[in-house]
């Protein structure tokens, strides 16, 4: 009980406005949280460059098989509406969800422990108290490595959510998590 | 090394028996399925190599037992030394078979807190070699404790004369345990799937189909009645209902036989079995969820069941780790018997909290569209007479607001608790020091209506299972109860042993 009387964060303040409404939990949620490193932003969009043209290329392949093996011409409609279709695909991946992506991306990470807020449609967060850390991974892919972006995975002993992880903090910023993470470990195994 | 051991030298027998065990449904495929003599020669060309190659393997295998540690050498060409902290093993498992007693052997589990494959298992072990290495684990576990409260080191750590029973299970239990589960439906399942590989399915539905109108020739059949068709499927039922009441009698006597529940210091020790004896050992820290759950059936005996996760042995995985710590208990004795396992949790629930009630109506559209779907299709097939179906709606209303408003949580002042469901009523806890991390979710729907909803992660979780996951919160409810959770969780240890 005691421990739940000292509470601090967040909990206290919405209790004390009962007039919660969606404008204040958005001032919450940018008060308390960080975005992801700024270049980020263009890695995603990179991604999506990669990809968009991934799908693009399997597409135009899946097409040409099928118009070859069934030996007729596309009609005119058939073209127009897989253009159309493509170019939206492409305003999508390239244009909004990389930008959308960042935007709804945030965390905190403090002396409870780290604290995700990710999701455009299916919102999703994730709280991982600092003492549930079992192991921690930073990694870097390739491309991730040419925009210093990272990824960080915390792992904990449970079962649905046995790896928590957030990708587009720089690298400096996820070493410096996982670091402050190792060295409070060392400490409590003393 | 000085000091390894070797298994018992009886074990290629079980290893051959355990390998047949596995190719047991293709040879039976094979005897039964007829067809070439191929099949015969194909398993045995499995079968054999698979026999030479176990019994290599129980040749190599040898494991030591030393101080703080179990290690384990074996691998034939892939060598392989597994080194195995005793405090690091959740759960030690006996089983054995009647061909074990014989010969007065054991197969041993131990499994640590991986999740995934039991860390060892020894197939077969002597008695007396069982009971060296369980010594061992278990001093062990009690040293570290021991050396944290770093008050009391010398105390003696494993203390017998302290066993006492806390449930033990007569014939008459087992039977009414029967009588409420639904376990016959596993029995019937895996009948129909071996049945329907060999083949065996069609021709008994064919001889039946020639009996039903042998019996039923009195009776006026008429597949384009829908009286007939109602009647019929009544009985079809009714006869499937008490078919599989008989199975689950069979299935939990034969599993639980003997069933008896003993606490000594802080670990629980439980034996049953009627052909197959199993033993398993689990230390009450170890526990880390506790799931209550009671059908109408229950509810009219006045009986419970009780399951339990620990977070050795994944029950995903086919681990033998006790699952069901009470297969079944008079509920009267519920609250004694969850304060002898869980001594350190309290389970008084300062208020409960519902949840949002309109819920109901996200689950009343989900539902009205499938039965949509399902009475335009069916109207192909019986025409009008499928509209019938649409009267179905009123129970999809009546299941759907009775659903939402069984749903409720609350928490006492170190564990969370949540309920739910009417027809089966489910009441489930987690210590909040076993929590590992919190999960918020809003799915576009959620969103609509400015609900989330709430998951609370663990180790050993049963996928599918009760578990703690409140749907249909109010977004700033769900938030308050998140922040709420993640602060508790923080400021508690998290303890393995």
């Amino acid at each position: 009980m005691e421990n739940w009387a000292t509470e601090k964060n967040i909990c206290n303040k919405l209790t004390l406005h009962k007039t919660y409404s969606l404008y204040e939990e958005a001032i919450i949620i940018m008060t308390e949280t960080k975005p992801l490193a700024d270049s980020a932003k263009n890695y995603f969009r990179v991604s999506g460059v990669i990809s968009f043209c991934f799908l693009f290329v399997v597409s135009v392949v899946a097409s040409v098989i099928f118009f070859l093996s069934s030996w007729t011409v596309p009609s005119v409609w058939f073209v127009l509406i897989w253009f159309v279709a493509i170019l939206i695909l492409a305003v999508w991946m390239i244009g909004i969800y990389p930008a959308k992506k960042f935007e709804k991306t945030r965390w905190r990470f403090d002396e409870q422990g780290l604290f995700i807020y990710q999701g455009i449609w299916w919102k999703v967060q994730y709280a991982v108290p600092r003492s549930r850390v079992q192991h921690i991974d930073v990694t870097q892919g390739p491309i991730q490595r040419s925009f210093n972006i990272a990824q960080l995975i915390l792992h904990t002993a449970g079962t649905i959510n046995a790896s928590v992880s957030l990708t587009g903090l720089s690298h400096e910023k996820a070493v410096e998590i996982r670091d402050e993470l190792l060295f409070q470990e060392k400490h409590d195994a003393v | 090394m000085e000091n390894e051991k070797r298994l018992h030298p009886l074990s290629w027998l079980f290893i051959i028996i355990e390998i047949v065990k596995q190719f047991f449904f293709p040879l039976i495929f094979a005897l039964f399925a007829g067809g070439s003599d191929n099949y015969q020669l194909v398993t045995l060309i499995f079968i054999v190599p698979g026999v030479v190659f176990a019994i290599i393997q129980y040749w190599v295998y040898r494991y030591s037992l030393k101080e703080h540690e179990i290690v384990i050498r074996e691998g034939v060409f892939v060598k392989n030394v597994r080194h195995v902290k005793y405090e690091r093993i959740q759960n030690v498992n006996l089983s054995r078979n009647p061909l074990h007693r014989l010969f007065n052997v054991a197969q041993l589990e131990l499994e640590s807190a991986s999740g995934g494959k039991p860390e060892a298992v020894m197939r077969v072990i002597s008695l007396p070699a069982v009971e060296e290495i369980r010594q061992k684990v278990l001093s062990a576990k009690a040293a570290v404790q021991d050396s944290d409260s770093k008050d009391d080191l010398e105390k003696p750590s494993v203390n017998e004369d302290t066993e006492r029973s806390i449930l033990s299970l007569p014939l008459s239990e087992l039977i009414k345990a029967g009588v409420i589960s639904n376990k016959g439906m596993l029995v019937v399942a895996a009948v129909f799937g071996v049945a329907g590989q060999t083949g065996s399915l069609e021709r008994f539905f064919d001889t039946m189909e020639s009996r039903m109108n042998v019996w039923f020739d009195s009776v006026q059949i008429d597949f384009n009645n829908p009286v007939s068709i109602v009647v019929l499927s009544i009985l079809g039922i009714v006869s499937f209902i008490i078919l599989i009441r008989i199975l689950s009698i069979a299935f939990m006597v034969v599993t639980y036989y003997g069933f008896e529940l003993k606490k000594a210091n802080d670990k629980l020790l439980a034996q049953y079995g009627l052909v197959t004896h199993f033993n398993a050992t689990v230390p009450e820290q170890r526990i880390q969820l506790v799931s209550v759950e009671e059908n109408m059936l229950h509810r009219y005996f006045a009986r419970s069941a009780v399951r339990i996760a620990t977070a050795g042995g994944n029950a995903n995985q086919g681990g033998k780790s006790l699952k069901w710590i009470a297969p079944i208990i008079n509920s009267d004795q519920l609250n004694k018997f969850v304060g002898a396992i869980q001594p350190d949790i309290s389970t008084e629930v300062d208020s409960w909290q519902k949840v949002e009630f309109s819920g109901w109506k996200r689950i009343t559209r989900v539902y009205i569209i499938l039965l949509s779907i399902i009475v335009a299709l069916l109207s192909i097939k019986i025409g009008w007479h499928s509209l019938w179906f649409i009267t179905l709606s009123i129970f999809i209303v009546v299941y759907a607001q009775k659903t939402v408003a069984s749903m409720r949580y609350g928490f006492s002042t170190n564990a969370l608790f949540y309920e739910s469901g009417w027809l089966v009523k489910r009441r489930t806890f987690v210590p909040i020091s076993k929590i590992q991390s919190i999960e918020l979710k809003q799915t576009p729907f959620d969103r609509r209506v400015g609900m989330a909803s709430l998951l609370v992660d663990i180790a050993g979780l049963d996928l599918g299972r009760h578990s703690i996951s409140i749907r249909f919160l109010k977004k700033s409810t769900a938030n308050e109860l998140m922040s709420k959770l993640y602060t508790n969780v923080s400021n508690t240890v998290y303890r393995w042993k």
